[in-house]
């Protein structure tokens, strides 16, 4: 039951599948999606604290990878600009960028796909 | 030690041999020099050279990547050539050009572009082991 209370929590970061719109490098307003999953921090804090440190971390890693879009959108900006950054500084900053997001994804697709296996538990 | 940091590692190789041919460019370019910058005559260009020295990168102190620290000029002589009309030959007739040997200049282009390809098969490695690494989750 602890367990199903635990996952019933994630099922708000549904609300984070949001940042994969952030994958067209296009202007991120992730950025409030991803504060947006503090409040999931805050429902599984009553539940689990096991729990709670994962979807911490989770957060955090989201976090990051928003940063990391953002300084690669303003890496895209300069380059094109004609500023001074080399052409591989900003290749490789999107290749970092486009593993950790397909990581995102695929950590979301993972709890998306637990979360409806558990959802299809016959009572 | 993240995946990214094989990235930077290989990244910062990269800069380094971009700098590299940025200065065979300049020799290259400049082997004809009889001036510096400044344009004072009598005084040619001089061959440079980078200084590469190893780096930390990331957490850990084995992986190092590289930083180019200096770039000093070659003590190799000029190389004197007897030609009177030119404006910027001395008293005896002599004009001083840069000490560039353009053989090992071209092949310190050619070594830095090979160099550059390397690091540039490195990043691609890297980041095919972490793509490999997400392919793991599927079924």
């Amino acid at each position: 039951m602890n367990a199903i209370g635990a996952i019933s929590g994630v099922s708000g970061i549904a609300g984070i599948s949001g940042i994969s719109g952030a994958s067209s490098v296009s202007p991120v307003s992730g950025a409030s999606t991803i504060n947006g999953a503090g409040a999931v921090d805050g429902s599984a804090a009553g539940t689990q604290a096991p729990g709670d440190s994962f979807l911490n971390s989770l957060n955090d890693a989201f976090g990051q990878l928003n940063n990391q879009l953002n300084a690669t959108d303003a890496s895209i900006s300069s380059f094109a600009a004609g500023g001074s950054a080399d052409l591989h500084t900003v290749m490789l900053q999107m290749e970092e960028a486009s593993v950790s997001l397909k990581t995102a994804t695929d950590v979301r697709d993972k709890l998306l796909e637990a979360y409806s296996e558990i959802m299809r538990t016959q009572l | 030690m993240s995946v990214f940091d094989t990235i930077r590692i290989a990244a910062s190789g990269l800069t380094a041999q971009r700098l590299r041919m940025d200065i065979a460019a300049s020799n290259l370019a400049n082997a004809q020099s009889t001036r510096t910058q400044s344009g004072q005559a009598g005084q040619p260009y001089q061959e440079e050279a980078v200084v590469f020295q190893a780096q930390q990168m990331g957490p850990m102190a084995a992986a190092q990547g590289v930083s180019a620290v200096a770039v000093v000029k070659s003590p190799r002589p000029n190389t004197r050539v007897y030609d009177p009309g030119n404006p910027d030959a001395d008293q005896d007739g002599f004009v001083n050009y840069p000490n560039v040997d353009v053989a090992s200049e071209m092949a310190d282009m050619m070594g830095a572009a090979r160099s550059y390809q390397v690091n540039a098969t490195v990043a691609q490695a890297a980041k095919q082991q972490a793509l490999d690494a997400l392919d793991l989750g599927k079924a």
